[in-house]
């Protein structure tokens, strides 16, 4: 009796410590927070229609960047946060045309289409004072292509020349070996020359995405495997410094005033919140703790017709493969093309998706261009089949006579996301009423139906594809015979031979119809079946003009964002 | 005494290293590959060369001798997701918040659990009792993904009261911990209800009533300090229990906690981080179940000499 009575003492006693150690713990938090909160209260004051001159900027985001290193980075969350606090030597407008950044004026390029000459800006400045050289791009792009770098978007930098023979080099003399002959040099201090691969007709625009900004080789190397991986290991030469990196809770951008065009730079800080869940995101909003925040499905009916709500357009393709190893009536042409005009696209956009998505015309999205200075979808027109249920149904009749095959038990896969099942319900429902077809829906975690998907073991999968860069290529070369997201197994000839002349191709007009003609074949063969093109939606603080909302990579350009009003 | 205590710490080694090893060969089993999304953007030879760069390229059994063998030095590898930072850092820098936001629901939990249980007891079967229990069902429940938006959308924005999200001062922190506490604030209140009706039945009560000593006197001095006991008792494993279990309340309430990166970590196939947070989880749970062991054999001699079955 003695002993539980000593033992529940020293529980109860370890019980109010701990209470004791929690309160303690809050009000260290409330100190150290305490600028934190005010300065979201002082931002909330300043949207108050008194002060006219609001500069601070309070945003959510809905994931912490995995790492700021230029090398390394391959989210839209790192393109984001890199493009405010870095550069490359030009700049996407809101247009998506490419200004000189670090670049004074346009590149030089040589007849052939290969070598880019860039003058840099004299006395460019890294954040940091030190000098800014064209020698920092050469680092850069050595950097991304050592195979050690582990850098995903490397792809992309080996378009320059000798770049696959880094990517690929065996050990470090091999690696230092191709890094000697790789096509860049740098002049002297301002001038850079770069030497491709093949031609890449949008290489400039190409200058402007991450992968081919700048770094700091003194800074860089000096960080170790941990470049990027704290507020104090990223060193820019953008807009904005990143002052402070709380990981999974905030990140705070600061101008830099070392910055070239410091002068047209309106926004004084920037507060990035990581808010992953939406409605959490909009209550913010609403308190006025935020002037950015992302809207989801339904969410969206709440802000019909208000001007908060802005739509941005990305070129994101939301598409059907019919795998046709597994599935031998799928080989058949009127087969696959039966099971597209069995499905009503404007359902898929204004039943399933409801966030602006629009129904596919084509697989190239709208707004993509054809890498000769125009909109594809406007040069090429729609080339996908229109929703016909009694053709659709005449179609797959004759088709699976002609192929002597029969339809097995179908299933589709697809994302296991409330969206994801149901887009899989709807197109089910389509095809058993439109075509008399029975499939079974088969939702997975993304991971896992993406493993699915590449191994080709499924019937029908229902993915989706974000352009890389903005030209066709970034879409058609995926269907080349064999190519490694070719994962239905389509094959054809002519369309082979038409996309690998648009790749040598150095003439834009042609190149840019070659690339048509290999869509238009794409789609009468029902080789994929694209259902919509993606749109996302946002309410932003209507005073906040130019915050600029690119279609791909980054998820927003803050350079040129300022408040009015 | 110190034999049993020794015997304990060998289990708990051994319950450690089965979770660490069932944990590793089960997310072998996870399909898709830890290089992310992106990875199919690479080409075979350099997924190859990432594979041997990350020893993937070996035998699963060297795999996890190689891990082990850190594991036992307090290194959890770099995770896959975030390749510039370790593991154990990201424990350390999310861990906290985390721990935070348990140690103060459970706080929340006492309080209005203690009260609520004493309160239903001395209205034992009347109008209080009832409501009391049914506030205790409620919490029990309805879960913290349907009380969490609840509480963020109608005091955060409706009334306007505490911030509906975020995590920078103390006014952020009061409607997360209160989220969580529900379901806790339920089971303590009917664990302090049953508790002190019996106490209440007990004869030193009725000795004490007798004696003419006050009510209020009686329900303080005599009636909740014997009856809390079998609860302060529980409150250990309610507590690992709580500070493990803030994954809901945390993305509600973007809370930058550790919850969210075990899903994460799970969905993109992040070996380390899985491994590593499983790790770290599982020592909390353990270690607390260790000491509650110890506790209870020093209350309980019978549990010590392995008599009590």
């Amino acid at each position: 009796m003695k002993t539980r009575k000593i033992v529940s003492g020293i529980l109860t006693l370890t019980l109010l410590g701990a209470s004791l150690v929690a309160c303690g713990n809050n009000n260290n938090n409330a100190g150290s927070s305490a600028s934190a909160s005010s300065g979201a209260s002082s931002s909330a004051s300043a949207s108050a229609p008194a002060s006219s001159s609001k500069t601070e900027l309070v945003m959510n985001y809905r994931a912490d960047p995995p790492a700021l290193d230029v090398s390394i980075a391959e989210s839209a969350a790192s393109f984001t946060i890199l493009g405010a606090i870095s550069e490359g030597l030009y700049r996407l407008d809101k247009d998506l045309q490419p200004q000189p950044a670090l670049a004074d004026g346009m590149p030089t390029v040589s007849a052939d289409g290969l070598v880019y000459t860039v003058k840099l800006k004299s006395g460019l400045t890294w954040a940091n004072g030190d000098p800014l050289t064209a020698k920092d791009f050469v680092y850069s792009y050595k950097r991304t292509l050592d195979p050690k770098t582990k850098a995903t978007y490397a792809f992309m930098v080996a378009w320059i020349k000798g770049g696959n023979d880094v990517l690929t080099a065996k050990d470090d003399a091999a690696v230092k070996a191709a890094q000697d002959k790789l096509g860049v040099v740098a002049k002297d201090d301002t001038t850079l020359e770069i030497t491709l691969d093949h031609p890449v007709p949008f290489f400039t625009a190409q200058l402007a995405f991450l992968n081919f900004y700048p770094q700091n080789e003194k800074f860089v190397s000096a960080q170790g495997d941990k470049s990027g991986a704290d507020a104090d290991k990223v060193l820019g030469a953008g807009p904005f410094k990143l002052t402070k990196w709380d990981h999974e809770q905030q990140l705070v951008l600061e101008k830099n005033d070392k910055y070239w065009d410091a002068a047209n730079v309106k926004l004084s800080k920037v507060t990035l919140n990581i808010v992953k869940d939406t409605a959490t995101g909009l209550n913010l909003y609403e308190t006025g703790a935020t002037d950015y925040a992302d809207v989801k499905g339904d969410q969206m009916l709440a802000y019909d017709g208000k001007p908060d709500l802005q739509m941005k357009k990305e070129l994101v393709t939301g598409y059907l493969n019919f795998q046709a190893t597994k599935v031998p009536a799928f080989a058949n042409v009127k087969v696959r093309q039966a099971f597209t005009m069995a499905i009503d696209r404007a359902g898929v956009a204004n039943l399933v998706l409801k966030n602006g998505s629009v129904p596919s015309t084509g697989f190239v999205p709208a707004g993509n261009q054809d890498g000769n200075g125009k909109d594809f979808r406007t040069v090429v027109g729609d080339t996908e089949a229109t929703f016909d249920a009694a053709k659709a149904k005449q179609l797959l009749e004759e088709g699976l006579k002609e192929s002597g095959a029969t339809l097995p038990k179908l299933s589709i896969i697809g994302d296991d996301t409330e969206t994801g099942k149901k887009m899989l319900e709807y197109l089910v429902s389509q095809w058993k009423t439109n075509l008399g077809v029975d499939v079974t829906t088969e939702p997975l975690p993304h991971a896992n139906r993406l493993d699915r998907e590449l191994s080709k073991n499924y019937q029908i999968v229902s993915t989706l594809w974000g352009a890389d860069y903005n030209d066709p290529m970034t879409w058609l070369d995926m269907f080349l015979t064999g190519g490694s997201f070719n994962t239905q197994d389509w094959s054809n000839a002519e369309y082979d031979k038409l996309i690998k002349a648009a790749q040598l191709e150095t003439d834009n007009a042609k190149r840019a119809d070659e690339m048509a003609q290999a869509e238009k074949i794409l789609l009468s063969e029902a080789a994929v079946t694209p259902l919509y093109f993606r749109s996302s939606p946002f309410v932003i603080n209507p005073k906040l003009k130019d915050l600029i909302l690119p279609p791909y990579g980054p998820d927003f350009e803050l350079k040129w964002a300022h408040f009015e009003g | 005494m110190l034999k049993f205590i020794l015997r304990r710490f060998v289990y708990m080694v051994i319950t450690l290293w089965v979770v660490v090893t069932v944990t590793f060969f089960l997310m072998k089993l996870l399909p898709g590959n830890p290089f992310g999304e992106n990875a199919s953007k690479l080409s075979p030879e350099n997924l190859q060369i990432l594979r041997e760069q990350y020893g993937l390229d070996k035998p699963v059994w060297q795999q996890y001798l190689k891990y082990m063998g850190k594991v036992v030095q307090g290194d959890l590898g770099v995770s896959y997701q975030y390749p510039t930072r370790e593991v154990v850092e990201i424990i350390k820098h999310n861990f906290p918040a985390s721990l935070e936001l348990g140690i103060e629901s459970l706080i929340f939990a006492v309080i209005i659990g203690l009260l609520l249980g004493i309160f239903a007891a001395l209205r034992h079967n009347k109008a209080g009792d009832y409501t009391a229990m049914l506030i205790a069902i409620i919490g029990i429940s309805v879960p913290s993904f349907v009380i969490g938006p609840l509480l963020s959308y109608f005091v955060g924005v409706k009334l306007g009261w505490l911030p509906p999200g975020l995590w920078n001062g103390p006014e952020h922190r009061v409607l997360p911990a209160l989220a969580l506490s529900f379901g806790t604030i339920a089971i303590l209140a009917r664990m302090m209800r049953a508790s002190m009706l019996d106490v209440a039945s007990q004869d030193y009560i009725k000795t004490a009533k007798s004696k003419g000593i006050g009510g209020n006197a009686i329900v303080w001095n005599h009636m909740i300090r014997n009856a809390i006991l079998p609860v302060v008792t529980i409150l250990g494993p309610i507590a690992a229990n709580v500070v493990t279990g803030t994954l809901v309340v945390e993305t509600i309430f973007s809370v930058p906690g550790l919850g969210h990166q075990f899903v994460q970590s799970i969905l993109t196939t992040d070996y380390t981080m899985i491994a590593g947070l499983a790790i770290f989880y599982a020592a909390i749970l353990i270690f607390v179940m260790f000491i509650t062991d110890i506790a209870y054999g020093l209350v309980d001699p019978r549990i010590r000499l392995g008599k009590g079955r």
